[in-house]
């Protein structure tokens, strides 16, 4: 039933014409009849942009200070209008605001006040770009009865959309087993096969960039910052290759590498070699900025961090050791496994690492708190041999031929129930030497010995993408922009540090430092004096008394120095001597006097002695 | 004597006491010189000296009462003599004035609060110049306010009445009615048409800001369509331009139906345009298969799908636009199906090596291991056969150190057909501890099992993590043993014991209490080097130093809007503007209308009140 607005008030907004909706005006079109539509005007018909509105200096005058009432009206509005859900606003903020008792002055008091409302700003427009986050990631949900472990690539090819089918696909090929990589933003490949071959394209369209032997003998490969680049640790050196697969460097300092590694935020180039060498290449300035023995022997496993930059190498001890280009000692070790490790990696996110080890087991640790405590636990049958997680937090893991996924790192399982039960699981032709998931694809690259197998793992991927950060369709303009901009806001490599944020704190000793400098007082020697006695007239003073006098001020000197250090002294011996004595140093607040005190027995006077 | 005594003659003392004291004095006689007023003029201008006695009597000044009492003496001016009088009474006198530096300085002060007040006018002005986040130069004088909320009333450019239009409009008829039967042409109103139009054209200043700022508008809109319309003629693909037509033809079949329902006349014009369209079709042989176009199209059809595919979408247009329009909704369904169908299949091409691969299934996966009903001996199978593979590329590969625990592993993996037992019905062993798959894990995990590696760690640990040096022996060798050798150990160590100065307690660090953790806690010195090394200036604490820096500004980390405002310049000027001097008419300016929201915001904080004077 359409209802008749009453004349009086305004018409209703009408709401969108729906396919029922004639059906119903034919129905009652008996009853009712055809409702008349009124036609605007033939000039406003088209019209749907915006009005104009002058406003003239209006000749009365305002008060100078704007009145209260006003503001607080104009304040509902605007509060109405600017409304974004708390939840949200809790999500991008980026943290507690500065105290105004925690600033100095006025004038500084009122400027950071502004800053802040400049900030809030900032996180208001952010939570509104949640609006454009439009793609969600679905999953695959089993029917009853059914369970989503039993769903095979084919089936689910054949159920989704063309393009999403034309991402599952396999490569075979001969030249042994072989490594692959994604480029960062997801959309170009690199395989590497161990008797030489190497192989660049774009997978989305299977378009080639170029595809060689390089007569040697391949351990990895990987992209540099640009899909236009990328180095190959081959038998003895470390060689880079553009697009089209010109040898572009031959980096005769990296030698016997196994794995590689690239920090895109510091233009560092990783690698780890079977002597035991960690080496970092600064591929902007083509400089090693870190090289030197780790003593873990040979590095088979090594990942980065994504979130601080800083290098895990898996050990064959079962210790993650984690490693930064200027520090020459590990910055954190982490007792995984009391077995030899088998593969290793850590979350897109930089929030958890995961490790295989020999013990057939699959940890997952907090890298953040580093705690020695693994947050979750998978028992396997065999011991994994790769890992990967992907951007929405599911781990893929490789037993041999054997693969699964997991929708969820730390609780495991598939959609259709929570429990272990795996959520995908495949068997590839072929032992299993790589894993991937793809950057903002629901899609996991698999590299066998055998060939690529390119599968479809719905929901992996993170769907939407930010198009600053990593673009899939990014234009070469687009490309040369981001790198400049890359460029420019490259972290210098001695900010690899455990916490990200520690370069915003304060210098302050460490106890050993302090320790070191209380010592030090005890084996301090005076400063040697150097006095040039004033020059004196002829017969004035003869040299004898300006040597004199020249002592004179020297024991001066040395006196008062003497003095400040043993006063130094004395305050250290007094601080650390015994336990009263640092009692003394360090008066408990007395409590409160009451008037029964009085009637306590008085404590006993120390005897000198 | 005495007789002498008795003849006092006071007339004759007193002549002889003058003479007596005259007796010094000698009478000068001078010239007169008229530099001083005298009472007598002589006519041998002789004058005495005056005496130190006649001083006394000396005349005075003459004053307005001598004057007066001049004047009283006639008649004629006792009044003006009686004025002067009362004036000398009420009058005051006139100060002296004063030095010349002390009236500058009065001046000077005064010209200085003068000027205080002129320019305290100011003061609010530039209070709030100062104060403000942004400053624009020029100053923008007139704000223009553009409503694009999409209720906005349209602008009514109008001020006549609808009732006025139509009153005016008949009697323009009425005119035109009259003209035309009886021939008069009344100039009179033509003009005084004429010049109501011209007054019209008069609008204000305003009214044609706003037509200006409309019709540009309008303008604007204008050449964004061409623009828009010449770009989607430019576009050469055949598809776009195909579907396009089909989405006009659709348009018009909504309209058509939209004007049955409403304007039953417009829609049988409607029709009948349509109808005209194909008849001109029908006539003409656009879409047949004679053109030129299709002529050699023909030629490659038995070779090309995609030819083929052209040639049969021409002929179907054609069909539709001849065949006599029925049931259009149907028809056009129809049309579309079959070639999203088609669509579907032209997909497959035998050349396309992707496809190939869609197609055809290649490798059987695991299909077995789900279904337990499945045969054993496959999976079995499958196992082995990947077995082999496995041992060679593990032991080669990816486990470097334990090729001892490897190829334990691999024999047991040989030996034991329960692994394989487990591996096909994992869903319900996996978890099971007291399960023979389970014990068999067990043994296998404890012939792994490594305890050297915890205790190497926990050796390395403890080596890494202690402080060094933290103890500090203040005996010095040889005191307290004077008495030689022969002192007891225990003595020895007590006094040592007593002697030495323990630095620093034992560390409390984050690995503390994590058995199988260790944290390097001494960070880099380069990274130090970065470090500020006290909190900086007008902060307090190291947490607001730290919340002040806490949000980055740059392009990638906060949104476009955000990025704006917080890199804003605080100085805006025009480029090629002069910028001028305030003058006063700004003191009577009202505030400017901020429009965002951040300085609404702002505006509305409150102000730190000053520190409190200390008393």
């Amino acid at each position: 039933m359409s209802k008749v607005p009453p004349k009086g008030r305004a018409k209703p907004k009408a709401p969108h014409k729906r396919y029922f909706d004639t059906e119903s005006a034919a129905a009652d079109g008996d009853t009712a009849g055809l409702q008349p539509v009124k036609l605007k005007r033939k000039n406003q018909q088209n019209f749907v942009g915006d009005f104009i509105k002058m406003q003239k200096q209006s000749k009365v005058r305002k008060p100078l200070r704007p009145t209260k009432v006003k503001a607080e009206a104009s304040d509902p509005a605007e509060a109405q209008k600017s409304h974004v859900p708390p939840e949200l606003l809790a999500k991008y903020s980026r943290g507690e605001k500065v105290e105004a008792r925690g600033v100095k002055t006025r004038h500084f008091k009122e400027q950071q006040e502004r800053r802040e409302v400049y900030l809030d700003y900032a996180t208001e427009q952010a939570a509104r770009t949640e609006l454009l986050l439009q793609e969600t990631a679905g999953q695959l949900g089993a029917d009853d009865g059914e369970i989503t472990a039993e769903y095979r690539q084919e089936q689910i090819a054949e159920n989704v959309d063309l393009q999403s089918a034309a991402k599952h696909f396999s490569l075979q090929m001969e030249f042994g087993p072989y490594t692959m990589r994604y480029s960062k933003n997801g959309r170009h490949l690199l395989l590497g096969g161990r008797r030489g071959h190497v192989a660049a394209f774009d997978w989305v369209t299977k378009k080639l960039h170029c595809e060689f032997n390089v007569m040697e003998s391949v351990a990895d490969v990987q992209w540099l910052h640009v899909p236009t680049m990328y180095a190959v640790a081959q038998k003895s050196w470390v060689y880079f290759y553009d697009k089209k697969g010109t040898e572009l460097h031959c980096v005769k300092r990296l030698t016997n590498v196994n794995r590689l590694d690239f920090l895109p935020y510091h233009f560092l180039l990783a690698a780890g070699n079977s002597s035991g060498y960690a080496s970092w290449l600064d591929v902007s300035i083509g400089e090693l900025v870190g090289n030197f023995n780790t003593g873990l022997g040979d590095i088979r496993i090594l990942r980065h961090n994504p979130s601080n930059g800083v290098l895990c190498v898996g050990g064959s001890r079962g210790v993650v050791s984690m490693w930064s280009p200027k520090v020459r000692e590990p910055l954190a070790k982490l007792l995984c496994h009391s077995t030899a490790m088998t593969a290793m990696t850590v979350d897109p996110k930089g929030q958890h690492l995961v490790t295989a080890g020999l013990d057939r087991t699959v940890k997952v640790w907090d890298i953040r708190m580093l705690n020695d405590q693994p947050l979750a636990l998978f028992r396997l049958r065999l011991p994994a041999n790769e890992l990967d997680v992907s951007q929405r937090g599911m781990l893929a893991l490789s037993q041999g031929t054997y693969l699964e996924t997991y929708t969820d790192l730390l609780s495991g399982g598939g959609t259709g129930d929570r429990s272990k039960l795996p959520y995908l699981r495949q068997r590839c032709d072929a032992f299993v030497h790589g894993l991937r998931f793809c950057p903002y694809e629901d899609v996991l690259g698999v590299s066998t010995a055998k060939g690529f197998h390119s599968l479809l793992v719905p929901g992996c991927g993170e769907p939407n993408y930010d198009a600053l950060e990593d673009n899939p369709y990014e234009t070469s303009k687009q490309r040369r922009e981001h790198e400049v901009h890359a460029l420019l806001e490259k972290i210098p490599p001695e900010l690899i540090t455990l916490d990200p944020n520690e370069i915003t704190g304060v210098d302050a000793p460490t106890l050993q430092e302090k320790v070191d400098a209380k010592r030090q007082l005890f084996h301090l020697k005076p400063p040697a004096i150097r006095m040039n006695s004033r020059r004196k007239m002829k017969g004035r003073g003869g040299s004898a008394k300006a040597s004199r006098n020249k002592q004179i001020v020297k024991d001066i000197k040395r006196k008062e120095f003497i003095a400040e250090v043993r006063e130094a002294k004395k305050g250290v011996i007094r601080q650390h001597s015994s336990k009263e004595a640092g009692d003394d140093a360090k008066p408990r607040p007395k409590p409160p006097r009451s008037v029964l005190d009085r009637f306590k027995p008085k404590p006993q006077k120390k005897h000198k002695t | 004597m005495s007789d002498d005594e008795e003849h006092y003659n006071p007339k004759a003392h007193k002549k002889l006491l003058t003479a007596i004291g005259s007796l010094g004095s000698v009478q000068h006689i001078q010239k007169s010189t008229r530099d001083e007023r005298q009472t007598r003029q002589d006519e041998f201008q002789l004058v005495k000296s005056v005496r130190a006695a006649a001083s006394e009597h000396k005349p005075r000044a003459v004053g307005l009462n001598d004057l007066v009492q001049i004047l009283r003496t006639s008649s004629k001016h006792a009044q003006t003599g009686k004025k002067l009088k009362n004036i000398q009474s009420t009058k005051k006198v006139l100060e002296k004035p004063l030095e010349k530096p002390a009236a500058d300085r009065i001046r000077r002060t005064i010209g200085y609060e003068g000027v205080t007040k002129k320019l305290g006018r100011w003061d609010a002005v530039v209070a709030q110049q100062r104060s403000a986040e942004t400053q624009i130069f020029p100053i923008p004088s007139e704000t223009i306010y553009v409503n694009t909320a999409a209720h906005a009333k349209p602008l009514k450019t109008s001020i006549q009445s609808d009732l006025a239009k139509e009153l005016e409009a008949s009697k323009q008829k009425l005119h035109e009615l009259r003209k035309a039967q009886i021939g008069d042409t009344s100039d009179e109103k033509v003009l005084a048409q004429q010049e109501r139009d011209l007054l019209q054209k008069k609008l204000t200043r305003d009214e044609l800001f706003a037509r200006r700022k409309e019709l540009a508008y309008l303008k604007m809109r204008e050449s964004q369509k061409s623009a828009k319309a010449r770009m989607q003629n430019k576009i050469k693909s055949k598809k776009f331009h195909k579907l396009q037509k089909r989405q006009k033809m659709l348009e018009q079949m909504k309209e058509f139906e939209l004007l049955q329902k409403t304007n039953p006349e417009a829609a049988l014009e409607k029709l009948n345009a349509m109808e005209k369209i194909r008849v001109q079709e029908r006539a003409s042989l656009r879409h047949k298969n004679t053109g030129t176009w299709a002529k050699n199209l023909q030629v490659r059809a038995k070779y090309d799908k995609d030819v083929r595919k052209d040639l049969a979408e021409q002929l179907a247009v054609s069909r539709q636009l001849t065949q006599k329009q029925k049931e259009s909704d149907s028809e056009t369904e129809l049309n579309i199906k079959p070639a999203a169908h088609e669509e579907e299949e032209k997909d497959y091409d035998p050349f396309n090596p992707w496809t190939k691969q869609k197609t055809k299934q290649r490798v059987e996966i695991d299909e077995p291991l789900n279904h337990d009903d499945e045969p054993q001996q496959q999976v079995d199978a499958a196992i082995l056969e990947s077995a082999p593979e496995a041992k060679v590329d593990s032991a080669v590969d990816t486990i470097d150190l334990a090729n001892v625990a490897t190829l334990v592993w691999t024999q047991k993996k040989r030996s034991s057909g329960a692994l394989n037992d487990a591996l096909v019905n994992d869903d319900e062993a996996e978890y099971d501890e007291e399960d023979a798959a389970a014990e068999h894990q067990l043994t296998i995990s404890q012939a792994f099992e490594d305890d050297d590696i915890i205790a190497d760690f926990n050796r390395d640990k403890t080596k890494d993590s202690e402080l060094k040096n933290t103890e500090l022996q203040l005996a010095m060798p040889g005191w307290g043993s004077w008495a030689g050798a022969g002192i007891s150990h225990e003595v020895m160590e007590r006094r040592n014991k007593r002697l030495l100065l323990k630095l620093a307690a034992p560390e409390k660090r984050r690995d503390d209490n994590k058995d199988n953790l260790f944290i390097n806690e001494t960070s880099t010195k380069q990274a130090r080097q970065h470090m500020v090394s006290s909190v900086p200036f007008p902060f307090r604490s190291l947490a607001d130093y730290e919340a002040s820096i806490r949000a980055p500004i740059g392009r990638n980390f906060v949104p476009e809007t955000a990025f704006r405002m917080l890199t804003r310049p605080a100085v805006i000027t025009r480029k090629g503007q002069v910028i001028e001097p305030m003058d006063e008419s700004e003191l009577v300016k009202p505030d400017r209308r901020l429009r965002h929201i951040v300085d609404k915001r702002i505006k509305r904080l409150p102000k730190v009140p000053p520190k409190a004077q200390k008393a």
